[in-house]
């Protein structure tokens, strides 16, 4: 067994890791989960294309609205997906997500709390599981890896809570 | 030595207590059926009756409440018991007892008693508060508390020492057993003197500090405190008034004041508005600054403070994150700044941060010397945001309320109002370039220093082992410049700093994150 000191300055940095991709159907995931929020809206515009005959204009401009924000969550959903990941070390993980609002996260191991496997039934049907991290810092700084396969989300969370009984 | 392991009722007095709250509540009834059974006519014995069965359940409520109010310690757990109809047990381990503070309200003083509030950061569990208790009882409580919670940490770390021990050292039992018995015999000793509870006094306020304190408050908060207070309590009053004085209000209506309105009046008004104002600051700060003290007592930092509500607020070292230093240009002139210190947040926990004002600079070494032993060294990185990013953010912002507002002046061809909205607008931009240009991130060993902000400046200090995550940010507008906002998450909420370059942000993150992977102390 070594015990060598570690020395701040010589620990390696974030940006040379390699960025762990998620699964490509979580992507698919994605794109229908919007689509199927935006499947019921369509009524904003077909029961006015019906009922509202003397102003053709309510169903023009609520159908322009649709699209324009149907094409805009797709956009960035499919964004999303490349610059999202994350990377496990010996000592911290990073997480990073989001194309529009783009933010990085390092969570050493020594300070979190416990982790939690989570999902839902969209995430069941494609074989998806989300992770959470929490930490004492409150909500602010918690971690939630969303769409990870659930063999992997299980890895780690095993892997972390080994790393935890280190520090407990 | 008191004995609280059978469960306790608390101080009569309470009955009082719990008798005036619910005075205050039934005050509204009362007004309620006096104005309803004017108009009411016939059905009016309803609302009598009705509210007669309310005054006798409320006045009979407090006897109920106090016999049915206990607490007591019982295995290392302290445990409250309420409630006759819907019974409640709320049980505390001691060693997650973070904080125990002792507050005492205008009526409680009166009566003599003051409340125990016990706080718990971490869990769940809602802290509890047992608000009847005779003064001495209280303290003397406290202190028991204290030493139970204390004794049960020092038999933990023997535990863990002593298993840990057996766990490395299988082969040498002899040096294990000197170990243990080396360990016990600690434990005796701690029991014998429950750590040194030396009182070094560190701060107290004389009615000049807080004269100090009261001037150099931030005056617009008092003021739209006066005025929200007077509107507030106007439209309440105002319908009883009417019904009353209807006639004699008449004269006195809207359009009459505002008809009979000149600019000297408006003047009139606004030094009047001042005055007042900077009169409720100096009446708000001796009320909640009164008889100031800080002490430190062993490893716990007390203080006292308030007039009418007094408290006594109880802060363990170990569980400070983040000390904070406030000041604006008038503090700046009477060279003292406002330390604020934020202890780890429960949920929901009002007593999250402390504030200590009229620090003079020795005050400011002493404090940060108490609270994280090192001083802050020379810096290792020192990273500055861009000002023209702030001050672009801030026209964007302006740009929203300013364009729409010239051009109703171009409409109206009121060219002259144009001139102060624009110079307004340049104002305050100009802060916010200020703000940016005087804002950056120091970092040496031990601790993450802020410095923000150019008229009122704040220095944030939070030593790295406190620190729980780091967080790069930016928005898609940011990439193409290559900066983001860094925020550094702490037990004590998040702070930050917004528009950094992003290749010196990403050198402090790892730098922070390494010497936080690397630290061995425990951040609370």
């Amino acid at each position: 067994m070594t015990n060598d000191q570690i020395l701040a300055a010589g620990l390696p940095k974030i940006e040379a890791a390699y960025f762990q991709k998620h699964p490509k159907r979580f992507l698919n995931k994605k794109l229908i989960a919007t689509l199927l929020i935006f499947v019921p809206s369509l009524s904003g515009v077909i029961i006015p294309f019906f009922t509202v005959n003397e102003h053709p204009w309510v169903w023009k401009t609520t159908g322009c609205i649709w699209l324009v924000t149907l094409i805009v969550t797709v956009f960035l959903a499919y964004k999303g997906y490349f610059v999202r990941g994350y990377v496990l070390r010996e000592q911290d993980i990073t997480y990073k997500k989001g194309w529009l609002f783009h933010s990085q996260i390092t969570v050493p191991f020594n300070r979190i709390q416990h982790t939690e496997i989570n999902h839902g039934p969209v995430d069941r049907m494609f074989k998806l599981c989300q992770l959470d991290i929490f930490t004492a810092g409150g909500s602010s700084s918690d971690l939630s890896i969303s769409g990870l396969d659930p063999e992997d989300a299980a890895k780690l969370k095993e892997y972390i809570s080994g790393k935890l009984s280190h520090y407990a | 030595m008191l004995n609280i392991s059978t469960p306790q009722r608390q101080s009569k007095k309470i009955i009082a207590f719990y008798l005036f709250k619910s005075i205050k509540g039934l005050v509204f009834y009362f007004l309620f059926v006096a104005i309803g059974t004017r108009s009411m006519g016939e059905q009016a014995w309803y609302r009598i009756a009705l509210i007669s069965f309310l005054t006798i359940m409320s006045l009979g409520s407090p006897v109920i409440r106090y016999i049915y109010f206990t607490f007591h310690l019982e295995s290392d757990e302290l445990i409250i018991q309420k409630g006759l109809i819907q019974k409640e047990r709320k049980a505390i381990p001691l060693e997650r007892i973070q904080s125990i503070n002792i507050t005492q309200n205008v009526v409680q003083r009166i009566l003599g008693i003051v409340s125990l509030e016990v706080d718990t950061a971490g869990s769940k569990a809602k802290e509890l508060e047992i608000p009847g208790l005779d003064r001495e009882f209280a303290s003397q409580f406290k202190d028991l508390l204290q030493e139970r919670k204390e004794e049960i940490i020092e038999v933990f770390n023997v535990e863990e020492t002593k298993s840990t021990i057996v766990e490395n050292d299988v082969e040498s039992s002899i040096i294990e057993s000197t170990d243990t018995t080396a360990n016990t015999s600690k434990k005796e000793t701690t029991y014998k003197n429950p750590k040194d509870n030396i009182e070094t006094p560190i701060l107290k306020l004389g009615l000049r500090d807080l004269l100090k304190v009261g001037i150099t408050q931030n005056h617009f908060k008092s003021g739209g405190l006066a005025i929200w207070v007077v509107f507030g309590s106007w439209y309440n009053i105002k319908e009883i008034l009417e019904e009353y004085f209807g006639d004699w209000l008449e004269q006195y209506s809207f359009e009459n004041v505002i008809s009979g309105t000149s600019i000297g009046l408006a003047v009139a008004a606004i030094i009047a508005f001042l005055i007042f104002s900077v009169i409720i600051s100096l009446l708000l700060a001796i009320n909640k600054y009164w008889d100031f003290s800080m002490v430190k007592k062993g490893d716990d930092l007390e203080i006292k403070m308030g007039l009418f509500n007094k408290k006594e607020i109880k802060i363990p070292l170990s569980k400070v994150q983040i000390l904070e230093f406030h000041s604006n240009p008038l503090r700046k002139l009477l060279g003292f700044k406002t330390a604020q210190i934020f202890q780890a947040q429960s949920t929901n926990n009002k007593l999250s941060h402390v504030s200590i004002p009229a620090c003079t600079v020795a005050h400011q070494r002493v404090l940060q010397h108490i609270l994280f032993k090192q001083p802050v060294e020379e810096t290792e990185i020192e990273l500055h945001c861009n000002p023209w990013s702030h001050a672009r953010l801030r026209l964007y912002v302006l740009s929203v309320f300013f364009i729409p507002s010239i051009g109703a002046a171009i409409y109206f061809e009121q060219y002259l109002a144009i001139i102060p909205l624009l110079l307004l607008m340049t104002l305050l931009i100009y802060t916010a370039f200020m703000y940016g240009k005087k804002s950056k991130i120091i970092m040496d060993v031990d601790f993450v220093v802020f410095k923000k902000g150019w008229l009122f400046p704040k220095t944030i200090i939070s030593p790295i082992f406190k620190t729980q995550a780091v967080e790069k940010w930016r928005s898609v507008f940011l990439k193409g410049r290559r900066e983001a906002h860094f925020k550094l998450h702490t037990a004590a909420g998040t702070r930050g700093l917004r528009y950094c370059k992003e290749s010196q942000l990403s050198i402090l993150i790892n730098s922070i994150n390494n010497l936080v992977i690397s630290s061995k102390n425990k951040w609370m």
